[in-house]
């Protein structure tokens, strides 16, 4: 008896079918921090947007705008952030209108999140059992051994070892990668249709961390998850999703399906972050990095932010670049035009 | 947890022993006998020194405290040199009255420190947040027996609400009890329910911006569960306080007592001093030490079964 | 027009040195706590000075007068005046939570520095066992209790007398020791685990010097939040047990005996004998709490203090 009840694969691909809307649609989603002179844009017209079924990779520097796009589309922005302009769709609903009443019924059962650091996402005071058990019936109408027992299904579809026993250990008694199958079994309790998954295994051991990324995989096969994949590891990214955002300075400059992304980057960004991924047929020399510092959002330059660090600045770089797109993608930058 | 539990309860009878031992040096140690006391300041010493004869007040002290200790330990405080009454039965007639008066303030104290710091801890940074702490420092600023004298001189002689001292029995009614109860519940629960309600807001505040919470949120559990599960995280640390209060309000009781005239333990106390009744101090000092010991213990135990991350062994 | 340019030249170089000095009381609530603190020392120091009458001068015609022009807090049953005894009264209060404190601090700072550094011996478990006995102990009972067996006359002990306030005074300060101790411990051990004093062991600083001079520091900050507040419940006790009539004696004004008094006229009106003293009491407390607060958010924002000790 599990709510992740298993239809036939051909009754949900044709269900996906019929729905070519996005999951996800954002459309120049301004995210800021602070008060009038004080204010600073972190997020800058933003907009992507995801297919059911489909996985994105958001990738980027730390500090580039990711998780607060994430947060900012959740709605769980943090204390002194707020949205400033766009919109954000999900499932053809219209969040940024939408009532924090309204937000508390689709976080959860339309849409989930798992966050970076398991050990500090987890309540610490309450058994696994008690945290997955609330979250289901945050949205479904079951009683508590009906839930413990859909929970105890989670715990087996998230990989996890006798299940039943699980569900009374406290966060503190799992290991890291544990942990994080939990979180996200939390997360999909209630099968949400899109997943924005934030990290996810930045802070795990790097065998956990593919034991996490296969989950997550499979999870996208079996229950048709779409998937925001945010990281700053390109190989991971590279094997777990279908398209790539890459995000500089709070905005997207370029966007693509995965295999163009990394077979004919066309942004001087992201042709510096695939140099940046040491290879094992790289040599013994020193490794490469990107020169210059990250951007300060405060004293960002007119136009690209990119031009500072860009080998191949210019003077037209000086002004806003256009957007130029084509069948698969697009990219931000005036070598493109 | 139960190795945690053993080890804090035999450290707290040790401590028992040694506080113990401790009244006991101090209050064999006076050079003014209590045979004065009894016999009157008169007495010559050929019957001062008879008198400790009798009563084996002449004895080495490690003696007199075995003597003492014995019957002790079967709970048996031994009657005093003074006002020749059994002291069970003293403490027995005038415990329940600090008793009741501690715990109702305790309870009270809890629970509106719960309220104020949930609230101010929501609002954090709103005018009522702002309200909160500054009644906070005047709660713990101001002499719990001063409030006392202002109210009795409001309520007892300009409006006739709440009587100005003593404690009406409940065989009186207990409409009237409860009423003589009001003014020293309130004055002796103000103090604690000034650090408790702090503790409480900002205990709820960190926690309310931890990841956790978060990951409730983005759950979808609606508000109020969410505030569930904050406050099981948050009230952690206030409960430990919490329990050690316990224990030291029985120390201001005291005061309150005085003030309002209450026969409770402290008045016992008060006396036993002033008529140099020494084995009765001795009796209820000890007396008082148990409850602030148990208290203490309470908190340890608390504290360990509300963290499961402190009882358990680390993996 | 030169003098004034030198003026406001000197006023600008004095606004920053202020503001930085406000900055290190830890804002508004620090300053004015400071600001209460200062003018209730100021007034004890001064009080032979300050204050209108002299506090033990008995004076039959005037007694029990209510507030007026002549005595701006009236008088009290021996006719002496109200607001010259509030003023002295403020002298005990100080004295004794203020050396108290002191005491406290030369113990467990000691005590704690001592077993937070040489941590993992015997020397740290017998301390801070020894200062958990003392923690188990119920204060303010403790304290009137062993006031009164000791009794309230002056104690001899050798060539010294010692005062009941003395006697108050060191008790008390006995009692602070376990929770300085502790503070000092906890913080002591955690700095002495950091990688500065490996370097400075490395350098071959003796190990004595290393403990007073590099740990030390790195502990005060807590303490001297915690100490600040010890005061604060310091006067408060020290009034309490003067209350109860075993801490400051007659004719010595202080504001807990005042209060005492005022007991007998609290039906017959007499509202100035019980306000004023509290008063004094209450806003003397509020200066070293504001103070004590200003200085947490300044020296000890992670709140590494325990909270209260009474």
């Amino acid at each position: 008896m599990s709510a992740i009840a298993a239809e036939p694969m051909a009754a949900r691909v044709s269900a996906s079918q019929a729905e070519t809307a996005p999951v996800l649609e954002v459309s120049d989603l301004r995210i800021g921090f602070g008060q009038g002179p004080n204010l600073v844009a972190v997020v800058r017209d933003v907009s992507f947007a995801i297919m059911p079924g489909q996985s994105m990779g958001l990738v980027g520097e730390s500090g580039a705008g990711k998780s607060i796009t994430a947060l900012g589309i959740m709605r769980l922005l943090p204390r002194g952030a707020r949205q400033l302009a766009g919109t954000v769709r999900l499932a053809g609903r219209n969040l940024t209108a939408a009532s924090e009443r309204d937000m508390a019924r689709l976080r959860g059962d339309v849409v989930g999140m798992i966050f970076q650091d398991p050990l500090t996402s987890l309540n610490p005071a309450f058994s696994v059992g008690r945290q997955l058990t609330d979250a289901i019936r945050a949205h479904r109408a079951v009683g508590t051994s009906a839930a413990m027992g859909i929970a105890a299904d989670l715990l087996a579809l998230v990989g996890i070892t006798s299940p039943r026993a699980r569900l009374a250990s406290f966060p503190h008694e799992l290991s890291g990668g544990m942990r994080q199958r939990v979180a996200i079994a939390i997360a999909v309790a209630c099968e949400p249709k899109l997943l924005i998954a934030d990290e996810p295994t930045t802070a795990l051991d790097v065998t956990v961390q593919a034991q996490v990324i296969e989950l997550l995989a499979r999870l996208k096969e079996e229950i048709n998850l779409s998937l925001l994949f945010i990281s700053h590891n390109l190989d991971l990214v590279a094997e777990v999703c279908d398209v790539v955002s890459v995000m500089y300075a709070g905005a997207i400059v370029e966007a693509n399906r995965v295999e163009a992304i990394f077979g004919m980057p066309r942004h001087p960004y992201t042709r510096e972050l695939l140099r940046c991924v040491p290879r094992l047929t790289d040599g013994s020399g020193p490794l490469p990095a990107i020169p210059g510092e990250p951007p300060r959002m405060e004293t960002l330059p007119p136009g690209c932010a990119f031009t500072p660090r860009c080998s191949q600045a210019h003077h037209r770089c000086r002004l806003p670049p256009p957007t130029v797109a084509d069948a698969d993608g697009r990219v931000c930058c005036w070598l493109a035009t | 947890m139960l190795g945690l539990v053993l080890r804090r309860v035999v450290f707290s009878l040790g401590a028992l022993l040694f506080v113990s031992f401790v009244l006991f040096v101090l209050t064999a140690a006076i050079p003014v006998s209590p045979a004065r006391a009894v016999l009157g300041f008169q007495a010559t010493e050929t019957q001062v020194h008879q008198f400790d004869h009798e009563h084996g007040l002449d004895r080495p002290l490690v003696v007199q405290y075995g003597a003492w200790l014995g019957p002790v330990l079967h709970g048996e405080l031994g009657k005093s040199l003074v006002t020749d009454l059994n002291m069970n039965q003293e403490i027995a007639r005038t415990l329940p009255i600090t008793l009741e008066l501690v715990c109702l303030a305790f309870a009270f104290a809890v629970g509106i420190s719960i309220l104020l710091g949930t609230v101010s801890a929501l609002y954090e940074g709103r005018l009522i947040d702002h309200a909160a702490r500054m009644l906070a420092v005047l709660g713990v600023s101001v002499p719990g027996f001063w409030l006392a004298l202002l109210l009795i001189l409001l309520f007892a002689v300009d409006l006739p609400w709440f009587p100005p001292g003593g404690i009406a029995p409940i065989s009186g009614g207990i409409a009237e009890h409860v009423r003589s109860l009001v003014l020293p519940v309130f004055c002796l629960a103000v103090f604690y329910v000034a650090i408790l309600s702090r503790m409480t807001r900002s205990s709820l505040v960190e926690v309310l911006s931890q990841d956790y919470i978060r990951t409730a949120r983005a759950t979808g559990l609606r508000r109020p569960l969410v505030l569930r599960y904050a406050l099981k995280n948050a009230l952690v640390p206030v409960v430990t306080v919490a329990a050690m209060s316990f224990g030291y309000m029985f120390g201001w009781a005291l005061i309150i007592e005085t003030v309002f005239n209450i026969g409770g333990m402290s008045g016992a106390l008060l006396d036993a001093i002033n008529q140099r009744d020494y084995a009765l101090v001795r009796a209820v000092v000890l007396v008082f030490t148990m409850i602030f010991l148990a208290a203490n213990l309470l908190a340890d135990i608390l504290n360990a079964w509300l963290d499961p991350r402190l009882g358990k062994a680390p993996r | 027009m030169s003098v004034t340019m030198g003026a406001v030249r000197r006023a600008g170089r004095l606004a920053p040195l202020m503001r930085r000095g406000a900055a290190s009381l830890g804002g508004p609530t620090g300053i004015a706590g400071a600001v209460i603190v200062a003018v209730v020392i100021i007034l004890a120091v001064f009080a032979p000075l300050v204050s209108p009458y002299n506090p033990v001068t008995i004076s039959l015609d005037h007694q029990l007068t209510a507030p007026d022009a002549t005595s701006w807090f009236g008088t009290d049953q021996s006719g002496r005046d109200v607001l010259s005894r509030v003023i002295w009264g403020a002298r005990p209060s100080l004295e004794v939570g203020i050396m108290a404190v002191l005491i406290g601090l030369v113990g467990g700072v000691g005590l704690g520095l001592a077993a937070g550094f040489y941590s993992g011996g015997w020397f740290e478990q017998v301390i801070m066992r020894c200062v958990e006995s003392i923690a188990a102990i119920p204060l303010l009972i403790w304290a009137i209790a062993v006031v009164g067996i000791l009794g309230v006359e002056p104690m001899h002990v050798g060539p010294f007398v010692f005062s009941n306030q003395t006697k108050v005074m060191g008790l008390l300060g006995l009692l602070y020791i376990p929770g300085l101790a502790r503070i000092t411990y906890v913080a002591a051990l955690a700095e002495s685990r950091s990688d500065y004093v490996s370097a400075r062991r490395l350098q071959g600083v003796a190990e004595w010097r290393i403990m007073l001079g590099d740990v030390l520091a790195n502990c005060l900050s807590p303490v001297i939040v915690q100490a600040t507040l010890l005061v604060a419940i310091g006067i408060i006790i020290e009034a309490a047990i003067s209350f109860v009539g075993l801490g400051v004696q007659p004719p010595q004004p202080s504001w807990g005996t005042m209060l005492a008094d005022s007991r007998n006229y609290l039906f017959s009106g007499e509202w100035w004998l019980s306000l004023f003293p509290g008063l004094a009491i209450s806003i003397t407390v509020i200066g070293f709490n504001l103070l004590g607060d200003g200085l947490r958010d300044v020296l000890d924002p992670r709140r590494n203090t325990a909270n209260f000790t009474a």
